[in-house]
């Protein structure tokens, strides 16, 4: 069975994020790149099905500039067979549509069973990308998977909704997006390392893949400013003379401040 | 402003209130009553309720195919209804359904999505949204571009759900369509028999060396459960065997990333903030002013954690009750 | 031999000759083949350079083999071994010439005066390995150290000893009274006292015995040499050979493969053994000083180097006969049955984690095997570069260090906040005014809140002495040691690599750093790539500037303390001194040694990346050193690694013991006046 991943390259979690010069992307100059996490988890489980199945490829895709070259690398170094690089040059902040029809044009030029995404992208954290290009394949599509039973023709997967687990059958080929649980993410063996400078990443370019989005003014979904909450506040200590009441003011700074319960 | 379209969701004969957020959302930007969609088997009884929140006209889509959900079924009732009421902008709660459904409908339509958006206004017919990015550490502005329909999703419990006197809404039933969808629900399964696991969950509710002993858990596992929250530990109690390893979160642990974290009784070694030191927002609870877990924390309460911690529990419960 | 009684008589004559011959024939045939194929087997390891400086080996030979420096660690031992070593040395010359003697009668070893002072030394020497061996079997018996495992093999040997001693006395004592002109035993004690015993014996059952006992002497002489390649006493012939051939690299650099040019990664079959492995396998003579103070054999872990070393013989004597077939090309046509893999077959994978990496068993060991350290990383390099298998805990370390360049994965520009608000100057803010010292802060100082803290310690520090010194800020990254000693050689080459292109540069000669990890890596583990620096450990360079006057410690701390020595500070790099100068150089401080300490200090359990690890079996070994150092029954301890600062503050809560640790550097500042001399 033969699998597409979708890859998106992007900055560590634990990067200082700095405002560009434009004000509506990231300063990008002291920024630690990895493939985006939820990825990982995709490309595991299509490494593993084609294990458990003795055949089949893996493709590993990624949308972006350069350097996401190097992160196709370290997923040919996991195990995957070959690479597409679309290649979205100066572009900044291509929106989920462009990538989505980006991955469809590839997708279409190829035979796959599934194609697999992260269940978001790490830093836009939109989940958007999957469902779209499901959309534009004309494809099923199922979400969160946190378990797959692969059958002949067909999954049965457990997707995370919530408070409880809907399980999904759905024929191939599908898209899947994968979340946290699914698998444990296996580190390159040096072997792999080696081998992947062998391994094929073939180069697209954008603009051949009809994607109007790659011109901002086409763009469907555009980051007009981005700013920096106020820097970190020192911790807001709430006296702790009476329990009760520091109980119930904490709580309502977690409901009206921060928003997260 | 053009008309608002609102993506209604529901499970099991009840409307989800991240829908009613939205509704609201939307009678609030547009000055008055909005259009709705609702689909799924023998859900006309709710509509009457949509219309306190500000649906002016409700499009049901009422099937047995549509009972559980299938992104060809609701996208396509969405796809529906719009076609009947060529709205300017779409309104969809981010749940799980609503990830699925507004994609979807809006790559159909060419159109970009706003996404998991925390606040929404009007710049003249502009949407505008304002959602975190990168884990928190900034904050992007948002709008449609060029779409031709703008779609956003609203985060849950972000936007206040307004019920108002209002005339009941008009019906307006969608044809049925044909559902032969690839992608079928077979059934859901409860997880609340399950404990979530750390890794996994949203909010997490951590104990350390500060709670003395392995038979204080209770009184952490009570606000874990006020807040439904995952459990979970610190190294030190896990090696001295007071809970199991599953729990560990930190270096060597789980490395968590949750909306909410908080850490009763830990003190906030390296080992543990690297476990879970992108968490969105981190509470403290802790005797030791002094105590590392401080500087990373957005809240804190110095203090005997068997005070604190029971009347947290106490006081999240009488929140979640109003 | 002064005696003139033609031998002839005791082999009975022509028959006894040919008998006596083919027996001796048979027994050097059959010794040398068993040693051939030892040695052909090493022929098959991986090669390994140990024919360098030769000069330097010979020195470590005589030190070490014939005065046998290490074996005095433990008194009694010792003793008792170079009695028997040096009967063995003296003996050897004696029984082969009564093997001549069996062949060609009349045959004397040595004339007049020379032959008297063989004479007498030989018959000293007899007596003294009968006392060696009688201090022995009582050790054996009655003392029973804890590291000996008490085997038969052990008995039968020193049985063998014995008699070969015994027979020996005897066999001429009978001779001497026998035919007295014939012996001078002035030269003799030891016969004369047998020889008095025999006053009176009857001629022919004095004959019997002499016969009787020259036969079983050489009887049991030629056993024995047989018996030695398939007993652990293989040592008696390899430890001279293996101490000539130690590694003279530091103790703290691991072998640094190609792994550009390599086709297998580590050690995972006995073939992937370096020859000089294999070696070390044949020599241990199973004592079990490495065992004393090894952590993980003290707790319970799988790894005791004592039984992994005789694992890896065994494997290897086990793969002989096919190793052999290969050699010779046979064995072609029938493919062996699968044998199995050192890893997962011979040794477990919890064994090969398990190790800290505290050398201990290395600077134990009396003919400088290298019981575990290089072997179970070059097991762990296959696990990881071949792989990929590890804990999975270990993967958070390895991707923190790949993409942020340090273990806990904090932010890579996060490095210098902690001298945010000091007066600390990066190089490359220092750039073209003159450094004396670079300040390599390392991941710990960085980021870890109490390390954060000694940092500060050692700035302030160095500034009242008005060093002149920077850091290297965000351009600083993880050295590596972690990496490497997970056997992640590929992570750590590719750090090693940019920090020493870093370093140099900004042509860096001397550079300070308070973590011994980071001190042993760049002293020792940055040269081959090109990193040649002068390296101090933070108290290194301290104490000298105390000595100096430049640094003044008045404030007084009345307390008690005690140290605990870091395994990469002391064993590997044999800084014992500096941080004690410094304790005793505050007023007030009492310094009290732990009854493990120097070479003999018990591991905290970070080393070898344990620190990423989680310590799933037997008994925590940070508990184990903790409750040692509680014993002194001191204030505080003194630690001078943030590693062991970690491990010990942990252990102190988990225990809740009272003793209280501190960087001695924390201490040193403590006790600092500042001086406000403007310069």
């Amino acid at each position: 069975m033969n699998s597409l991943v979708a890859i998106a390259y992007v900055p560590d979690t634990e990067s200082k994020i700095k405002i560009g010069p434009d004000g509506s992307s990231i300063d990008e100059s002291d920024v630690k790149w990895i493939v985006s996490p939820y990825d990982e988890y995709g490309l595991e489980e299509a490494l593993k099905i084609r294990e458990a199945r003795g055949a089949g490829t893996v493709t590993v895709v990624s949308v972006g500039p350069e350097r996401v070259k190097t992160g196709l690398r370290e997923c040919l170094a996991r195990g995957a067979d070959d690479a597409v690089w679309v290649d979205t040059g100066e572009t900044k902040n291509l929106d989920a549509l462009g990538v989505a029809k980006a991955l469809a044009a590839v997708a279409k030029a190829a035979k796959f069973d599934f194609f697999w995404f992260g269940q978001k992208g790490v830093g836009p954290d939109e989940s958007l990308v999957g469902a779209m290009t499901a959309e534009l394949l004309n494809l099923p599509h199922v979400a969160n998977v946190v378990h797959l039973d692969v059958g002949e023709g067909k999954v049965t997967a457990s997707r995370e909704i919530e408070g409880a687990h809907e399980i999904v059958e759905c024929s191939l080929p599908a898209i899947l997006t994968a979340q946290k649980g699914l698998n444990e993410p296996r580190y390159a063996s040096l072997k792999g390392i080696m081998g992947a400078k062998k391994k094929p990443i073939a180069e697209k370019k954008l603009a051949d893949l009809g994607v109007p989005e790659a011109d901002p003014g086409a763009a469907k979904a555009r980051w007009r400013k981005l700013s920096l909450p106020a820097p970190r506040q020192a911790v807001k200590l709430i006296p702790a003379d009476d329990p009760a009441a520091a109980a119930k003011e904490l709580v309502r700074l977690l409901r009206e401040e921060a928003k997260v319960i | 402003m053009s008309k608002f379209l609102v993506f209604i969701e529901q499970r099991d004969g009840k409307v989800r209130k991240a829908s009613l957020e939205a509704l609201s959302l939307a009678r609030r930007l547009a000055g008055g009553p909005v259009a709705a969609v609702l689909a799924g088997k023998g859900v006309g009884a709710l509509v009457k309720d949509l219309g306190r929140y500000g649906a002016g006209v409700v499009y049901v889509a009422d099937s047995d195919e549509l009972a559980l959900y299938s992104s060809q079924g609701y996208v396509g009732a969405l796809d529906a209804a719009a076609r009947k009421e060529s709205p300017g902008a779409v309104l969809v709660a981010a749940t799980s359904m609503g990830k699925d459904v507004a994609p979807r409908f809006a790559a159909r339509h060419d159109s970009g999505v706003l996404a998991d958006v925390m606040d929404l206004h009007l710049d003249g017919d502009r949407l505008v949204g304002s959602r975190p990015v990168y884990s928190g550490k900034a904050r992007a502005e948002v709008d449609c571009g060029a779409s031709p329909i703008q779609i956003a999703t609203t985060r849950p419990n972000v936007f206040p759900a307004e019920a108002q006197e209002a005339a009941e809404p008009r019906v307006e039933a969608l044809e049925p369509f044909e559902v032969a969808p690839r992608a079928r629900v077979v059934r859901i399964e409860a997880s609340e028999t399950k404990e979530i696991d750390v890794a996994e969950a949203d909010v997490i509710v951590s104990g350390g060396r500060g709670i003395k002993g392995p038979e204080n858990w209770p009184m952490v596992r009570d606000l874990q459960e006020a807040l439904g929250a995952a459990l979970g530990a610190s190294r030190a109690v896990v090696d001295a065997g007071w809970i199991d390893h599953q729990h560990q979160v930190g270096q060597t642990g789980k490395v968590v990333s949750p909306t909410l974290y908080v850490a009763a009784g830990i003190s906030g070694a390296i080992q543990h903030l690297a476990g879970m030191g992108t968490s969105k927002v981190i509470v403290a609870l802790n005797k030791d002013p002094e105590a590392p877990i401080f500087q990373v924390a957005t809240y804190g309460i110095v203090g005997d954690i068997f005070q604190t911690v029971p009347e947290l529990a106490k006081a999240v419960r009488a929140a979640k009750a109003e | 031999m002064t005696d003139s009684i033609p031998t002839d008589r005791v082999i009975a004559g022509l028959l006894g000759r040919v008998v006596f011959g083919a027996l001796v024939t048979i027994a050097i045939l059959a010794f040398v083949y068993s040693v051939a194929r030892r040695i052909r087997v090493l022929l098959a390891g991986a090669p390994e350079n140990r024919f360098d400086r030769i000069p330097l080996r010979i020195r470590r030979t005589i030190e070490y083999a014939f005065a046998q420096k290490r074996m005095f660690r433990d008194l009694y031992a010792g003793i008792f071994h170079i009695l028997i070593f040096g009967g063995f040395v003296v003996l050897v010359v004696r029984s082969l010439s009564l093997v001549v003697e069996g062949l060609i009668p009349g045959f004397v070893l040595l004339p007049g005066a020379a032959g008297n002072t063989y004479t007498l030394v030989k018959d000293v020497f007899e007596v003294l390995v009968l006392v060696g061996v009688a201090m022995a079997v009582f050790r054996r018996a009655f003392a029973r150290p804890p590291r000996l495992d008490l085997t038969l093999d052990a008995w039968f040997i020193l049985f063998l000893i014995a008699l070969l001693m015994a027979t020996d006395l005897v066999a001429d004592g009978a001779r001497s009274v026998l035919n007295p002109t014939a012996f001078d035993l002035t030269w003799s004690p030891a016969v004369a006292a047998v020889s008095r015993a025999f006053r009176g014996t009857a001629p022919a059952t004095l004959q019997a015995i002499y016969e009787s006992c020259w036969w079983i002497h050489l009887a049991d002489l030629l056993f024995f040499a047989n018996y030695l390649p398939y007993s652990k006493h293989f040592h008696i012939l390899a430890s001279v050979p293996n101490i000539f051939l130690m590694k003279l690299e530091p103790m703290g650099r691991l072998g640094t493969p190609d792994l550009e040019n390599s086709e297998r990664f580590g050690v995972s079959r006995v073939e992937d053994l370096s020859w000089k492995s294999m070696l070390d396998g044949y020599t241990c003579t199973e004592c079990g000083r490495c065992r004393v103070v090894c952590p993980t054999a003290l707790t319970g872990k799988p790894l005791d180097p004592r039984v992994f070393i005789a694992t890896l013989r065994d494997a290897v004597y086990d793969a002989t006969p096919e190793i052999l077939a290969a050699q010779s090309g046979r064995g072609g046509d029938s493919p062996p049955a699968p044998r199995k893999d050192l890893i997962g077959g011979w040794v477990t994978e919890d064994t090969i984690w398990a190790c800290t990496t505290c050398g201990y068993c290395t600077s134990a060991c009396p003919v400088f095997i290298i019981p575990a350290v290089d072997k179970i990383i070059e097991m762990r390099r296959h696990l990881v570069l071949e792989k990929a298998e590890f804990p999975k805990e270990m993967q958070t370390a390895f991707r923190g260090m790949e993409t942020n360049g340090n273990p806990w994965g904090m932010a890579a520009s996060s490095r210098a906040d902690w001298a945010k608000d000091l007066p600390v100057m990066t190089m490359a803010e220092a750039e073209g005014s003159p450094v004396d010292v670079l300040f390599w802060v390392g991941c710990a100082g960085s980021y870890e809140d109490r390390a954060k803290k000694v940092s500060r310690a050692l700035v302030d520090l160095l500034t009242s002495a008005g060093v002149r010194f920077a850091i290297l800020g965000t351009e600083e990254t993880c050295n590596g040691d972690s990496a490497r000693r997970m056997g992640n050689e590929y992570l750590f080459q590719i750090l090693a690599q940019q920090n020493v292109e870093t370093m140099n540069g900004y042509g860096i000669k001397k550079i300070v750093t308070n973590c011994p990890h980071c001190f042993n890596v760049i002293k020792n583990e940055y040269p081959p790539f090109g990193g040649r620096y002068e390296v101090l450990h933070g108290t290194e360079l301290v104490s000298s500037l105390i000595a100096e006057g430049r640094i003044r410690l008045e404030n007084r701390i009345d307390e008690s303390i005690t140290f605990h020595d870091p395994c990469y500070l002391g064993r590997y790099n044999d800084v014992y001194d500096a941080p004690r100068q410094i304790l005793e150089a505050i007023p007030g401080l009492r310094l009290q040694e732990l009854a493990r300490s120097k070479q003999n200090g018990l591991c905290c359990g970070a080393g070898g990346g344990r620190m990423w690890m989680e310590e799933k079996i037997g008994t925590r070994i940070n508990q184990t050193r903790m409750q040692e150092i509680a014993e002194a029954k001191t204030d505080s301890v003194g630690v001078s690694c943030p590693f062991c600062m970690v491990m010990i503050g942990n252990a102190r809560e988990e225990l809740g013991v009272e003793t209280k640790p501190f960087d001695v550097l924390e201490l040193a500042r403590r006790s600092m006046v500042e001086r406000s001399v403007e310069r």
